[in-house]
């Protein structure tokens, strides 16, 4: 929770997932943090190694065993003027389907559940 | 829609292996065995002339898997740029769309890293001192 409201979020439901965001108006340096929180189980999934992209560049990475960020800055040739979108890839490598764990009957190879995303100079 | 694609036994593969590439024709004849043989394995390929549409690429692959070797890790990038990853156990197919970016010259690199690429003979399950990833079993790129 924060203060009175939930924090959603959304699972990357396969070792690579994509988004596409809107692009800086105005290229410049910016910073991309992903807030979110990594499918870990006790003994058996200790952490998430989460590997972020955008238009392909590499911008971050983080070992996350528990919630945390995934911080970089955005490489510069990345933002075009005039681009509208930016597409962002989400690799976790170790993501796992709960029900090979036999925890439920979710079939999603779950990694990282994101909470909140900031792009910000 | 437009289609490139290619096959181990498309006679011309050979010419777009670039390295880290095994290329062994069977005795008995039949399509060639092609395997990464390094961590990183590379291919240059003709640009398609998709404009300013998407292109979706699809490796089909087999992995090495053997001993305490149960897969392997795949990650796909043309020149720098991040293309796709798959953890195969089995035959499968690796996809992702290609940055554009990387896609402004008459060809281009895609680079295969195989961080779990590994040596038979280590392993104990054959004499092979090759460092072993995938197999390449066909590529296509597709776009609308």
């Amino acid at each position: 929770m924060e203060g009175s409201r939930p924090l959603v979020h959304r699972w990357t439901e396969m070792s690579t997932a994509f988004l596409r965001i809107p692009a800086p108006l105005i290229p410049s340096r910016m910073e991309l943090t992903l807030e979110g929180v990594p499918f870990v189980v006790d003994g058996r999934v200790p952490h998430q190694d989460v590997h972020l992209f955008v238009e392909g560049a590499f911008t971050a990475f983080a070992r996350l065993a528990g919630a945390g960020v995934v911080s970089g800055v955005l490489p510069a040739s990345v933002i075009k003027p005039g681009q509208a979108e930016l597409t962002l890839a989400v690799v976790t490598p170790d993501s796992v389907v709960p029900a090979t764990l036999g925890l439920g009957d979710d079939q999603r190879s779950l990694g990282f559940a994101l909470q909140r995303l900031t792009l910000g100079a | 829609m437009g289609i490139w694609s290619l096959e181990a036994g498309t006679p011309s593969l050979q010419a777009y292996l670039a390295s880290g590439w095994s290329f062994d024709l069977p005795e008995g004849g039949g399509d060639p065995a092609v395997w990464t043989i390094a961590q990183e394995a590379s291919l240059v390929l003709p640009t398609p002339p998709s404009g300013d549409r998407d292109v979706r690429m699809e490796l089909t692959l087999s992995p090495f898997v053997g001993a305490d070797v149960t897969h392997q890790d795949v990650w796909v990038f043309f020149g720098d740029l991040f293309c796709a990853f798959g953890r195969i156990a089995s035959q499968g197919v690796v996809s992702g769309l290609l940055p554009r970016q990387a896609l402004t010259g008459p060809t281009f690199t895609m680079r295969v890293n195989l961080p779990d690429a590994c040596r038979p003979a280590d392993l104990g399950v054959s004499a092979d001192q090759r460092l072993l990833g995938v197999r390449f079993i066909s590529m296509s790129l597709v776009w609308e």
